[in-house]
Formats: C-alpha cells, structure tokens, sequence
C-alpha cells in the first residue's frame, strides 16, 4: 500500500499530452532533438504496432521520418487499453534492434557441415523451393509426423496454428513446459481455464508469487495497475525466496523457502476458514463439495456444513507455526497476510506463472494452494478479483479455417505425460536419442531451445545430427546459439516489421491489438506498391504470415494436396491471399463492433486498424461465464443427475448445474463446477492428489546438506530489462550484462566468498563458475541467478550479437565431457554503430542452463528448474564462464525422471482426458491410443 | 510564463527503466552516458530487506550553477525555466560537470560537447510530457508548471512532504522527491561495491572512498551511472605551469622593487613567466573537448565564470610579461618601475581566481575551502621562487642578494602553503559528509601516501629543512634540490586537490 491520501493515477497532469493526438499521426510534426535548441523540423507518420518483445503485446506507435523512412523512435501508443500508451524498457529499444549492426538482413543457407558456421546468401524463392518441396515430400509419403514447428514465444494468436492445421499436421511444439506448465494446470484443475486474469486495479489485497512489476506476463499492463490499486491503498503481498523489485515494493514479503509456498497458502486458508473469512455462498453454489465428500468423506453427512468442516478438517495441521516452521516465516506475517486476504473479501487478486510453479516438483498443486484462496475469498469474476484469461483475451477466427489434424504426435504429447501443459518440448532431443521419431523438417521460430531449455549440450548433440533432424531451419530477427546449428536462417522481423494480431488479458477488458510492417505501410501511404513485406523491411527481412502464405503454395501447388485452397484470397477465388485480404477479412468478420466502429469515422474496418493498431472490444468484462442460465436448446433432451444439482446430457456428461433452481453453464470442467476434488487426477493415476495439497518440491531445504556446500539453486528469475534472447541490444546491455550469482551473506561469510569472487556450482551434470554477489536479498541456503543472460557464440563475427556474447570454444575433454571456455567477453567492434566501439562491459553471464538435467515434472511435464547444487570457491584453474557438462549423465538423469511418470492409456483408452484442450488440438478419435499413431 | 517542475513518487517507482531507455531513444545517447537513470539501493537485514529506485534527473536548477560556471554561455536558463544547452557555443571544457551537484552534465561522445536533460524541452515545446513522463509504466514522475495552482506538481510541491537532491547547495532544484529514502537521495549515505546487481561497474572514481563494505544491511548501492572524473592530469599542468609563470613574474617583480636587478628579475622571471603562461594555455586548450573553438571563450564570454575572467587575466599577465621582459631586455628601467604595481595585480588576479573558479565547482566540497585562493599565491610563491633558483644555477653569477631573497619567499611560501594544508585539509572539521569522505582520502585513502610522502614532507617540510640548515652556504645544489623538491611537493598536492576532490560520487 501507498500510504498516500494523494492518488495521482489517472489524473490529467496538466495541460500536456502524453503523446500526439491520432489526428496528427499522418503528419505530425516534430523539433528533431539532437539539433535542439535550434528549431528543426521533421515530419513523421506515427504507425501504430505491437511490441514483439514478450507476451504482453503492448501498442507501440512507430515514428517513420516520411523522408527518410527511417524508424525515429518507438513510443506506447496512448490508444492501447492494455498498456495505456506507456512502454517497459523493452518495448522502447525497439530501434536498437532495427539498426542491430549484428542483426540478420538477409535468408542464409548452410555452406558447410551443420554447425560448421559457414553460410551463403539465397534467395526466397531458393530458400521456398527447397522447404516446400521438402514438407510436400513428406505429406505426400505419410511423414506428417516428421514435421514440426516449434515456437518460443508465439507473439500472435492463431495464425501459425492454422498453418500446421492447414497442412494437417500435429506439428505445433512450444515452449510452455519450461515456463508455464504447473501455473496452467493447477489453474485448469480448479475452472477449465488455464490462467488467470486478475483485476489488480481494484483489488485490495494483491498476493503475488511472481514478480509482476518487473517482469512476467503482463508485466507492463499488470505493473500499471498494481501500482494503481497501491496508491488507492491496496496492500501487495509477495511470496518469494527471492527480494524481487516486485518484493522490495511490497508492504509483506514473505520469503518462504522454495517448494513450501504450498505449506504458506495452506496455512493462510486455514486462517480464512478458522476466522470465518471465506465467502460461504461461493463455495456453497461453485464448488464441488459433494463429489469430495463423497469421494473422500463419505463418513461425514452429504451437506455443505461438512465441506466446511471436512475442509477445517485437512488443512488444520496448517497452523502459522506449523508453516512458520516449514517455510522460515515469521507466523505473524502469516497471519497478517491471511487477515489482508480475507479483509479484502471478493477483491482479492493473485498471480503465479511462473516463480514457485515453474521451480518445483509438484508446482501445479502451489498453484491449486492459490487458488483455493481466490475460491475461499469467492474472488472469481469479480470487480479487484480474479477473472479467466478467456474472459479477456480475444481471439478472432481466421479466414476459412481448416480441419483440426488427424493423428497424435507422440514426439510433441508422448504417453508418460497424459496430464502434461503442454508440449514436451524439453525433452525432445532424448526422445529423438531414444529413437521415438525423427524430424524431416524442424522448424524453430524465435526460439532458442539450446540456449533457453535445460540441458543445451543434448540439444546440440541432435541439432547437429542430420539422420535426427533432416533440415533445421530458424526463423529468428536475429542469431541465436539454436540458430547456428540450422540449415537456413530466415530472417524475420520485428515488432514494426510484420503483421500479426494479438490480444492478452491485461485486465478487466479485451481488446485486439494489430501488428503491422511500418516501412510498408508507410510506402503505402507514399503511394508505392510493395509486393512482399521483404521489399520494405531493411536487407531481405520478411514476416512470417507472408512467408506461410508462400511456402503453403510451394507445398501444394496445384491444389491437389488440399492444403492451397487455405491460403487463397477470400475475394479472389483461387488467387493466393494477400495479407491485406486476410485481416480485411479478419476484420470486417469476426471482430464485434469494429466494423460499426470504423465506419463511425468512415474506415474500412482494415483501415481503421492500421490507423489505430487496437480495437477495444469492450471495456469491462468479468468472468461470469458460469452463471449463464442454460438456453432451452442446451436443455433440450438433458436430464438432471439423481439429486438434481447437475444437468446431464444426453451421455451423461455434466453439461451444466442447478444453482439454487437454475440451471446455468458452470465451468468448463466435467463436473461444471470449480473443482476443489480432482476426479481426473483420480482417474489418471493420481489419487493422492485428488485436491489441493501441500507437498515440498524436489530441493527441500530440509533435504540439503548445508555444511557439505549443498544449496537450493533459483534459477529462473527475470529482469526488467531483458527477455530471453530477443534483448540484447547496446542500451539494455549497458544497463543488465551480467548474472551474478545471488548468495546470502551469512552463507558468504560461511564460504568466505565476497562480491565479485569466483564460484563453482556443481549440478548433477556438471558446473559452471560465476561471480557471487553477496546480499541481504536473498534466504540462507537459497542461491539465485537470473536465466536472462550468458549468450555465447563460437564464431568471433557472428552466431550472437556481439554486444551481448561471450566468445568460446567448445571441447570434450578424456571422459568425453563438453567443456565451454570463453575466449573473451563482449568487446568493442567496428560497425557503422559508433557505439559499437564503446562497449564498455566485458563479462556477459554465465549460461547456467547448461548444466541442468531435464527435470519433469511427472504430471504437468513442468521442466522443474530448481536445482540441487554444490557451492565452493572456484580453484585457481578456474575462469569465469567455465562450463562443463556430461550429457551421458543428463540421459541418465532424464529416465530417472521419467521413471516417474504414470503414463497413459487413462480411461476409455484415452491418450489424455478429453477435457484437457491442446494448443492445437487434434480431432477427438486421436485421442484415443488406438488406432495406432501415424 | 510558466516554471516547469518535476515530481516523482518513488513509492510507485518499480526501476523498470523505462524511462532510461525512453531518454536514450528520444534524444539519441550514446552508449556510456546517460541523461537520466534510475539509482537502486539495497537496505536492510533479511528479511527486512529492501530495494530502493531512484531516477535522477536534472533539477533544472533555479540558481543553476552549470549555468554559472559556463564560460561561453552554451548553457542557458530558458524563461520557463528550463536549463538548456546550446552545443553550438560548447568548448567542451567540462567545468559544469565540475559544477552541477547532481551529475547530470555528460560529454556527448559524437559531439564531444556537453549534454544534460533538458525536460525535454523539445517535446515540451509541443505541448507534449517529457519522454520519460509519456513512458512510464507507473506513473511515478509527474511533469508541470509550478506557477500553475491547479497543476499536479504544484499541489505536490505545497501540500506534500518531498525532498529534493542536496537542498544545502543552494541551487533551487525542481526535481522533487516524494517517498525518499536517506540511502537513495544522499548519495554518501550507501556504499559503493565492485560489482553491481546486473553487472560490472562502469565508471568508479578512483580513490572513491566508500569501498563494498560487507556489513550486512547497511545500504549499498545496486546500480548507479557515476561519471569519471571530468578534470585530470591536464588540469594539475595547468595548476602547476600557472603557477610556475605567476610566480616567477610576482618573484621578478619583488625581486626589482628590491633594487636585485639583475637579469633574473628583467629575463628569467619574465621569460619564465611567458613560456609557462604558454603552456598554460596549451594546456587548457589542449585539454577541451572542442579545442578548436577555444576562442569561444573571449567572443561568447559569460561574465559570470570565473572561467572566463581567468582567460582575460592570463592574456593580460601574459602580455605584461611579455612588456616586462622587453623592457628588461632594452633597459627601460622606468617601464619596469611602472610596471611593478600592474604585474604584481595581475599576476595575484591570474593566480588567485583559480581558487573561485574551483569553488564554482560546486559539486565539489573539497574545493569549497576558504583559503584555495591563498593557499593558490603560496604555491605560486613558491613554485616562482623554485623556477628563479633553478634558472639562477644554470645562469652563472646572480645580482647580489638575489639567491637570499628566494630562498627566504621559497621558505615563507611554502611554510604558508603547509600551514594552509594542515588547518584546512588535517584539523580544521569537515564541513559536510562528502568534504569528510574527500579529506579522508587525503588523510588515509587513496593519497595518503602522496600526500603525506611527497606534499607534506619530501616536497615541503624537507626542502624547508635544506634552506633552513643549509640556506646560509646558499649553495646551488641545495638551493636546486630544494627548488625542485619544492616544484614536486607543489604538483603532488595539485594533483591531490584535483583528484580528491573528483573522488566522492554525487548520485
């Protein structure tokens, strides 16, 4: 809380505007400022567009010189309900990445051996030919299960998916399981939605176990409005081991030990339910409460009363000693923070992602604790409350959409994970080394698995190996340690140089953001025609919905394969879309109220857009989903199951409740209530986690033996500044370039390690040697180091932006370990950036994902980041950087993990519950294990 | 015509940055220097711990003493109160840097001139907020016309409880501070480590006197953009040739007025003080940014730096030199007898305002003392008498009396210089935090061993030893070793001044 009487949030501040009125952007005039005082004059068309940079897909607005067609600045654009026209950093530097002297201008193809670093220029048309013949070889001979794209962050919604879809492909892999797996899957056990959307403007008590003002999803939006609801005296409470920024802002941090926070919640729950502060009539009318007591309580009479006492009941170990004791927190800050919760009532609002989630073993059930807090506060869909991400993100329907695949890829959905959120895509390169498949065609996209995921020498080992992976090919604005081992690099573009829609759930609303090329447009408005985005992007770069646009037709030519006819223009009949006819389309069809909006300032529904980068689909909207009464045709030939609380359908499947004499829809799980009791987690194997429990991670403090150097490593924790690979850029650099490695200074003193010393932390399979930095920020017995940095690259000139990479050599030493040396940090370079030569920064990080096994977690597939490690001084042979890794060992690490998993058939055969939705999903019968995978 | 202020809440400030970048972007800045940045500082014992964000800014100074410093008026306080930089006029001699308090005075490494914020006066003009205001996640920095009742920043400004950056300066900063927290705003109040949070330090000066102490929870530094040290070796030359040339011709003068005419008061001095006072001026050009327009100085002069009183008085010392010596050199003994008074004036006036344009560095405590402009004529005293007695041995036989009376302002001059050193610098109590923390590195830090190794006693008490046990053979080797011991301890302690004065940082 703001202790401040004065809220200045959302007051004018005076006279001055934050930006230029979208009445000027198509001439707006402006004092160049490098020559200032003296009065020059530029003109510019402001082009709005969507940051590129994370998930948040805040609006930018582009500053295109209208004689040199250069991109001035980037600024937020001030029409944008999400991001309100303000930025983070990130979204600022944006022409930092434009003008990248490093940066990737034209299609390469490999010249040498894969990997070797030695590239030729092609052409698109080369580079479409060869792909495109590539996939139609594979389509035509029934490999569909050997291609597949696999995306970091998709910065768009949908359009990718209806290309592999397009191509009846089951192809879609992602990079879910290294971040977000457990927040999604304890989110989707309670409500059938997979995250949440908080209303953190009006809440009045914010609990957060993620570091929303620094970084995260939403982390620009979501930083607005937590500020917001602080300065009009909400009170913010963070559960980190960890003194985030977030942290430091809060009134309460309670710095739980790692893998405890259930124990945390548990007892705060317990504080709710002792003290009378949960909300009756919600659990009462939402939850499944009978299903538990039947299940789990048949002892008990089958009444509300008994949940509430059964509930007591389970969690009444849970004192504020007993989770004092477990977690390292004073029980009085639990208390207090239990008392805020319940003070706040229905505006209570709360987020996870990633932190605790993504770090341990069994993160989804700290993410079930979670929210059992909002379902006690009965928070759900209301104002300062919690609502589901569905409920305010919007996504359009794309143009003619094609029929969902027909198989199951078990590389990407493989039987030990039936539960999993989503893909397995960290353990790719072991299936490939188990020989469960191959790829003909792997596609990356703005991903950088060698460098992101756990265990980056296994991914090597198969990028480099052509019998596992046929053609690689990356489609990256820039180099990255994956893209070196590709067989062509294309390079595609960046926030202002592609088209793309997005929409997240930012707050209480929903809007549609647009993405859009600003050079092309702006020689558009020129009144040049520009064929290809490629023509106006500087060098060669191209977008991607252009680039499957063609590619699709050189997969399919004539049409015969069924797969063209997707990408042809729904205004031409046969002719191939144009970008433009696609979001004409989008536009003028599946988006409510634009087209009415549009023509109220007498634009095309695509004009408008291009003019304003955003609709505002609503300006309020919470999640009562659930509460809609059944229609009379949903009703139509249901029945009502023996107590007459649920509607049937005709299979007997819950198709809704009966909420005090009305039937209404409930929630998207199979009991259509909010589900405190699991039957699927029964039914699949796990019934000792049938509700939500407390249960410690896999690096338990009290597990460590601390006087023999062992620590609990966090590491995935994020800065403001940087995004995984898409950030290294000379202002963001000067600012972030290095991770140290956080240590508590009684744990220093312990090692007699100051500041700036050397140290070697030894994983399962391997270790790496950084620098400490010894702080009061940070639990005894807990190490942090941030995963936003230590880019490396094997070639002086190229394979990172040297601004932001180490340059090393890899070797294997006598017991066939990888061995990582740097030669040298980032150095100052000749480029036609003059601030190329003054890198002041040498050490750039250390890439501490390389020594982690994969970690999966046995039900979300969760790869659980937390680490086990050995702390000690580094030896005299030692530098900084050093990396060394036995993958022989990550293997064997690997089927340890796995020999974890319960795997599927679950019931009815089923490969996963049919409820449980994929990112692509294919057609209901591939759910089935039989027939066979094709 | 409004007065444009600045408030920022640091209770909402999360230290994204944002504003950092949105600088750099708006104003094109080059890597290295920054106009705005965000201060972290970490306080406290876990788990009380806490991290403290502070975006700095310029405080566009009501009583802006980069303003005052500027020797060519580059930088200019614009009627809404803006202070602004014209890089057109700038020489790039780095005297605001010295100046402003706060550190918000860089060289621009693609113009080599001086840059600073400016609220952005570009936008302002437009009607728009400053870039870093229009940016801000958070809302944290409020941007108005103080004059405006109804404005934000007004209201903040006379109902709320802020602070603004170092008020004892006296500068009328318009920055304000709401939330600050002592570690934050002061910027002795934290230690500096070696290493950052996010990485390596870039600029720490050297003898910074706040090491990374590891006593936990005291407040330290997390992220900081200190500048270097604008003035160095260059400006120790300087300090040291004018002081050579100053001094030879105020020793010439007495010498004459004495009735010692020999050559060592018509040529030596004279001469000594023209090439001196030449390579003082090399020196001072050489040393600019943007030598080129050293001119600036006399045809776009600001009456109100000591900077450019300083050109005119050495351009009148060198040419009274100059007229001495051709009057020494033809004879004209009543031109020399005329000439004394003037040369003496302004000999004293070239040497002394170094004294006052050092205290126009406000930003420097160690150079606020009361006796710089004494202290200054002694070393000059000094360093002319040493010249003269070297320019003596080699010179054969002087006028009779001449080496006496050297020795004898040799001794006088530098007793006064040590005693100057010791009440100012060693007993007298620091006046502030900073000056204790620049004295300290004097006493006991980074210079102690050249302070006390070479100012005070090889250059100082023991040449005063060899003229006092040795003065009477007037022998030229003691009086030379004692000279040029003399030369060595007086450079020693210009350095010292120069850089102990840099060494404390001011954000």
């Amino acid at each position: 809380m703001i202790h401040n009487s004065q809220c200045t949030i959302g007051k004018p501040m005076s006279d001055f505007k934050s930006h230029p009125d979208p009445s000027e952007w198509d001439n707006y005039v402006d004092y160049e400022s490098t020559s200032w005082p003296r009065k020059e004059r530029r003109r510019y068309w402001i082009i709005p567009s969507i940051c590129f940079n994370c998930e948040s897909a805040c609006g930018i607005l582009a500053y295109v010189d209208q004689e040199t067609l250069a991109v001035r600045k980037i600024e937020g654009n001030p029409v944008h309900p999400g991001s309100r026209g303000r930025t983070c950093a990130k979204g600022v530097v944006t022409p930092n990445q434009l003008e990248d002297p490093d940066r990737i201008l034209y299609p390469m193809r490999r010249a040498g051996a894969r990997g070797e670093g030695t590239w030729q220029q092609v052409s698109w048309n080369e580079a479409l030919e060869d792909i495109g013949g590539r996939i139609r070889r594979a389509i035509v001979e029934g490999r569909r299960g050997e291609l597949m794209y696999h995306v970091g962050r998709p910065g768009e919604d949908g359009y990718a998916n209806r290309v592999l879809q397009a191509w009846g492909v089951d192809g879609h892999n992602s990079h879910t399981n290294v971040c977000s797996s457990s927040g999604r899957l304890g989110h989707f056990l309670w409500c059938g939605a997979d995250r949440p959307s908080p209303d953190y403007a009006n809440a009045r008590t914010i609990l957060l176990l993620s570091s929303h003002l620094e970084t995260g999803h939403y982390f620009n939006p979501h930083a607005q409005r937590i500020v917001e609801s602080m300065a009009s005296g909400g009170t913010l409470i963070t559960v980190d081991p960890r003194l985030s920024n977030t942290s430091a802002k809060a009134d309460l941090w309670l710095p739980a030990y790692s893998g405890t926070e259930g124990a945390l919640l548990l007892a705060m729950a317990r504080i709710l339910l002792e003290e009378g502060l949960y909300n009756r009539e919600f659990l009462r009318k939402w939850v499944n409460w009978r299903a538990y007591l039947a299940a789990l309580r048949p002892d008990l009479p089958q009444e509300f009363d008994s949940f509430i006492v059964a509930l007591k009941e389970e969690y009444a170990r849970f004192t504020p000693e007993f989770a004092a004791a477990e977690t390292g927190v004073d029980a009085s800050k639990i208390v207090e923070a239990a008392r805020a919760i319940g003070r706040a009532g229905t505006r209570f609002a709360t987020h996870n992602w990633r932190a605790a989630s993504a770090g341990n073993l069994w993160g989804w059930q700290i993410t079930r604790c979670l929210y059992l807090l909002v379902v006690l506060t009965g928070s759900l869909g209301e104002v300062g409350g919690m609502n589901m991400h569905v409920t305010n993100k919007f996504v359009p329907r794309h143009p003619n959409p094609p029929p969902p695949p027909e198989y199951w890829n078990e590389l990407l959905f493989p039987r030990e994970f039936p539960l999993a959120f989503h893909e397995m895509s960290f353990l790719l390169p072991h299936f490939l080394k188990e020989g469960r498949g191959k790829l003909d065609v792997y596609f990356t996209r703005v991903y950088n698995p060698l460098w992101t995921n756990p265990d980056g020498f296994s991914w090597m080992e198969v990028l480099q190996d052509t019998e596992k992976i046929g053609l690689h090919v990356a489609l990256t604005p820039t180099w990255s340690e994956t893209a070196w081992f590709a067989d062509y690099i294309l390079p595609m573009g960046l926030g202002t140089e592609r088209h793309d829609t997005m929409s997240q759930e930012t707050h209480a609303g929903q809007w549609l953001g647009f993405r859009q090329p600003v050079l092309r447009v702006a020689r558009e408005k020129r009144g040049e025609h520009v064929e290809a985005t490629y023509e106006a992007n500087p060098g060669e770069v191209w977008e991607e919905n252009e680039f499957w646009i063609a590619l699709s037709w050189k997969i399919d030519p004539d049409g015969s394969l069924g797969i063209r006819r997707f990408f042809e223009s729904p205004y031409r009949p046969g002719a191939q879309v144009t970008v433009d006819e696609y979001y004409r389309w989008m536009f003028e069809n599946s988006v409510p109220g634009l087209p009415e909006r549009a023509a109220k300032e007498n634009l095309a529904p695509l004009a408008y857009m291009r003019k304003y980068g955003v609709f505002q689909v609503s300006d309020k909207t919470y999640s009562r989903a659930h509460e809609r009464p059944l229609t009379a045709g949903e009703l139509a030939g249901t029945s009502r199951d023996s107590l007459g609380e649920t509607v049937l359908d005709g299979a007997g499947a819950a198709a809704g409740i009966v909420v005090d004499g009305a039937a209404v829809a409930g929630f998207n799980t199979p009991s259509r209530r909010l589900e405190f009791f699991s039957q699927t987690m029964v039914d699949w194997g796990w019934p000792e986690h049938a509700i939500p429990r407390y249960v410690p991670g896999h690096v338990h403090w009290r597990d460590l033996d601390r006087a023999g150097g062992e620590f609990d490593l966090l590491p995935n924790f994020r800065l403001p500044t940087l995004i995984h690979t898409r950030s290294p850029v000379k202002w963001l650099y000067e600012i972030s370039h290095s991770n140290p490695l956080w240590i508590s200074t009684a744990d220093a003193a312990t090692y007699g390690i100051l500041t700036g010393d050397l140290v070697k932390v030894r994983t399962r399979i391997g270790y790496f040697v950084t620098r400490a930095w010894v702080t009061e920020g940070i639990r005894p017995g807990v190490l942090g180091m941030s995963h936003h940095l230590g880019r490396w690259r094997l070639n002086e000139d190229r394979g990172a932006p040297r601004v932001a990479s180490a340059l090393v050599r890899i070797s294997r030493d006598d017991r066939g370990r990888y061995v990582m040396k740097q030669v040298h940090g980032a150095q100052r370079f000749e480029s036609v950036d003059p601030d190329s030569g003054r890198i002041w920064w040498s050490e750039v990080g250390v890439h501490q994902n390389l020594t982690f096994p994969v970690q999966p977690d046995p039900v979300s597939g969760m790869h659980c980041w937390h680490q086990r490690v050995h702390l000690e001084k580094a030896a005299e042979e030692d530098s900084y950087g050093d990396i060394v890794v036995d993958t022989n060992e990550a293997h064997t690490a690997y089927l340890e993990w796995m020999r974890g998993t319960r795997p599927a058939p679950g019931p009815e055969g089923l490969r996963r519950p049919l409820w449980f939705d994929r990112p692509l999903r294919p057609v209901a019968e591939a759910y089935k294990v039989e027939p066979r995978n094709r | 015509m409004p007065t444009y202020g600045f408030a920022v809440d640091l209770r909402k400030c999360i230290g994204c940055h944002a504003c950092t970048i949105a600088c750099k972007a708006e104003h094109q800045i080059p890597v290295g220097v920054n106009r705005c940045w965000v201060k972290t500082v970490e306080k406290g014992v876990f788990p009380e711990t806490r991290r403290f964000f502070f975006p700095v800014l310029c405080n566009q100074c009501a009583e802006a003493p980069c303003v005052r410093i500027c020797p060519t008026n580059a930088l200019f306080r614009r009627r809404d109160g803006i202070v602004d930089l014209n890089g057109a006029s700038c020489i790039g001699c780095r005297a605001c840097m010295e100046a402003c308090p706060y550190d918000q005075l860089f060289i621009d490494p693609n113009t080599h001139t001086a840059e600073k914020c400016n609220f952005c006066a570009n936008r302002v003009e437009n009607q728009l907020l400053p870039a870093c205001v229009s940016v801000c996640p958070t809302e944290c920095r409020v941007f108005g016309d103080l004059d405006d009742p109804s404005s934000e920043v007004a209201r903040i400004f006379q109902r709320e409880a802020f602070m603004v950056r170092k008020p004892e300066k006296g500068t009328g900063p318009k920055v304000l501070y709401l939330g600050a927290e002592e570690s934050v705003i002061r910027p002795e109040a934290s230690v500096r480590p070696l290493y950052f949070k996010e990485g390596s330090v870039h600029l720490r000066p050297v003898g910074a006197p706040m090491p990374d102490v590891e006593d936990p929870g005291e407040p330290r530094v997390d992220y900081d953009v200190p500048h270097g040290k604008p003035w160095g070796t260059d400006m120790v030359l300087y300090l040291l040739f004018k002081a050579i040339s100053t001094g030879a011709m105020l020793v010439a003068a007495l010498l004459w007025r004495l009735g010692i005419d020999g050559p060592l008061a018509t040529i030596a001095g004279p001469a000594l003080s023209i090439v001196f006072v030449s390579l003082t001026a090399i020196v001072l050009v050489i040393d600019l940014e943007r030598p080129e327009r050293f001119y600036y100085i006399l045809t776009r002069s600001n009456w109100r730096s000591w900077m450019v009183w300083g050109a005119y008085f050495l351009t009148a010392h060198g040419a009274l030199s100059a007229v001495w010596l051709a009057a020494g050199w033809f004879g004209w003994d009543g031109v020399l007898d005329w000439l004394v008074a003037p040369a003496v004036v302004v000999a004293v006036l070239a040497t002394s305002y170094t004294g006052f344009l050092f205290a126009q560095g406000l930003a420097r405590d160690l150079w606020q003392g009361p006796s710089a402009a004494i202290d200054l004529l002694a070393q000059s005293a000094a360093a002319g008498s040493a010249a003269l007695l070297i320019a003596a041995s080699f010179g054969g036989a002087p006028a009779a009396g001449a080496l006496p009376v050297l020795g004898a302002t040799l001794a006088i001059a530098v007793t006064a210089h040590l005693l100057i050193l010791i009440f100012e610098h060693l007993l007298a109590p620091s006046p502030t935090q900073h000056h204790e923390l620049a004295t300290a590195t004097i006493r006991t830090g980074a210079y102690a061993r050249l302070f006390w190794g070479v100012a005070m006693i090889g250059g100082g008490l023991l040449p005063l030893a060899l003229l006092v046990i040795f003065g009477a053979t007037l022998h030229p080797l003691v009086t030379s070793l004692a000279a040029l011991l003399t030369l060595a301890g007086g450079a020693a302690w210009e350095y010292i001044w120069v850089e102990a004065g840099q060494s404390v940082p001011l954000s």
